[in-house]
């Protein structure tokens, strides 16, 4: 990866993280915020491969990960995993039409999501036990469907151009 | 050739990262000194509702709010333009600024907190995960004197405990945790019991332990906190009043719902009790609890004469409660009683925020 696309990613993370906790936190729908940190984990292992996908989710959970109540570096671990399955997904996927990414999304958005409950509640979190998992997963899956489209243009920007996704 | 690199360096990026991953939450759980100032910073730096951030963004989330409480909005609106045009000198920032002020003035008014110091925060923020509804963050911290323990109380009862105290900022989790269990007193004669919350900010707290079946128990009853020894509260803090009685009898015991004191989706001002578990405490007697455990809060503690007895510290040294196991969910109980939440009590007239309290 050039210094340049290096540049890019940090402006795109440092805006992610911005938005999630200046803007998204208060957007709540039925009680859930959406998730653009995941979303972010998704769209660069669908957008740019697994390895991409891997450390663009390490790097968007590592920044959202001091002001969780979680342990420092569960959500890095997670969304690192998201990316890389969305990735490995993405070259067993044809279909790249809009509805097509935007379903994409949405699955990578719940199976990250369920991993992230699956995970925290290992970690002694209440994630599972203590709240209402298909409300959760459902809302944020389908913010983050909402927003894959606009999130997609950003990360093929950050990429140069270069994009897995045939248009 | 060209595979192999790119599956190699796949396998490398992934171990790099996982073992990162696992050797930050290992430093995180040992609490080195370093992560928690990391942690502690970069957290001062992106949250607190009033900081840099919160000014940059404070349109977008005004907007937001905007639509998405529009009907409200359009409801308040109407209602204030009826008072502005009854007192034309009142506007819109006074009626605001009259009831923050009358939230205050509450708080200041709180007298079950008159014996310690306290300090008057605000929330910032609730939760910044979707998984986790029962942790808040308040605009105090270390350098207030808050600590890891305070209890967090604000006009209408208990709302939780400081569970992380940074420099200037605090994050407390709320009792409606399900593990976060303590001991409480309920009712006039000061029955001990010992509950936990559900996990949801919606649903009552449970008593499911200590409280033996055919326990002299009525609906409504005050519930305080107990404050015997290694209580992670003092004592008299409300907590709520029981708004549900049912007899387990697998277990012999009674299970009773508690409607909460305090609204918990929409509490503001606060006040940190400067009290930890570990430190000293007021002597508390029995006569005490007893009188002021229909919440009238009129001074919870005792001035030394306390006829229990107690360590050197002033904690009572015996502890008549027996938390058990919980069975959080269960209802096997034969007989059920439940009361209006509406109704339940004296300490559900009027939150501070204007708002009904109880679920």
């Amino acid at each position: 990866m050039s210094w340049m696309a290096r540049g890019r990613y940090a402006l795109v993370l440092a805006s992610v993280i911005i938005l999630q906790l200046g803007v998204f936190s208060d957007l709540r729908l039925g009680g859930v915020h959406p998730d653009v940190t995941l979303l972010i984990a998704v769209v660069a292992g669908l957008v740019a491969g697994p390895r991409r996908g891997v450390v663009i989710g390490f790097w968007a959970g590592l920044l959202i990960d001091p002001v969780l109540p979680t342990p420092l570096g569960m959500t890095a671990l997670v969304w690192a995993m998201v990316g890389f399955m969305a990735g490995m997904a993405e070259e067993m996927i044809n279909s790249h039409t809009p509805l097509g990414l935007s379903l994409f999304v949405l699955g990578g958005s719940a199976g990250g999501s369920l991993l992230y409950a699956v995970v925290g509640q290992l970690f002694g979190a209440e994630t599972l036990s203590g709240s209402d998992v298909g409300r959760i997963v459902g809302l944020i899956s389908a913010t983050n469907a909402l927003l894959a489209l606009p999130t997609i243009a950003v990360i093929e920007w950050a990429e140069d151009g270069r994009s897995n996704i045939a248009r | 050739m060209g595979s192999f690199d790119r599956r190699t360096r796949l396998r490398l990026t992934i171990s790099v990262v996982v073992l990162a991953s696992i050797t930050l939450i290992t430093l995180d759980g040992r609490d080195v000194g370093v992560i928690e100032t990391t942690k502690s910073a970069m957290g001062d730096g992106l949250t607190g509702g009033d900081g840099a951030l919160g000014s940059l963004t404070r349109p977008f989330r005004n907007m937001w709010h905007g639509i998405s409480e529009y009907d409200e909005l359009k409801e308040e609106n109407g209602r204030l333009r009826e008072e502005l045009a009854a007192q034309k000198n009142q506007g819109r920032d006074e009626a605001l600024a009259s009831r923050k002020l009358t939230e205050l003035a509450d708080l200041v008014g709180v007298t079950f907190t008159a014996d310690y110091d306290t300090v008057v925060a605000r929330r910032t923020s609730g939760p910044n995960s979707n998984w986790d509804s029962n942790t808040a963050y308040l605009d105090v911290g270390r350098a207030d004197g808050v600590t890891e323990g305070m209890p967090v109380v604000n006009a209408d009862g208990l709302l939780g405990q400081v569970e992380k105290a940074y420099e200037t900022r605090s994050q407390i989790r709320l009792i409606t945790e399900v593990d976060l269990r303590f001991s409480v007193r309920i009712g006039d004669q000061g029955l001990p019991g010992v509950g936990h919350g559900v996990g949801t900010l919606d649903r009552p707290w449970v008593i499911d332990s200590a409280v033996d079946l055919g326990a002299d128990v009525s609906l409504g009853q005050q519930v305080v906190t107990s404050g015997v020894a290694d209580s992670r509260f003092p004592a008299d803090l409300p907590v709520g009043t029981v708004g549900r009685i049912q007899a387990d009898d697998a277990r012999k015991l009674t299970r009773l719902d508690v409607n909460l004191a305090a609204d918990f989706a929409t509490f503001d001002f606060v006040q940190v009790i400067k009290w930890t578990p570990d430190g000293p405490r007021p002597d508390t007697t029995p006569e005490a609890d007893k009188s002021d455990a229909g919440g009238t809060g009129d001074g919870t503690t005792g001035d030394g004469e306390s006829s229990t007895p107690t360590t050197e510290a002033g904690r009572p040294s015996a502890d008549p409660f027996d938390p058990g196991d919980s069975d959080v969910g269960i209802n096997p109980g034969s007989s059920t009683t439940t009361a209006d939440p509406t109704k339940s009590g004296a300490n559900s007239t009027t939150g501070a925020g204007g708002n009904p309290v109880g679920p």
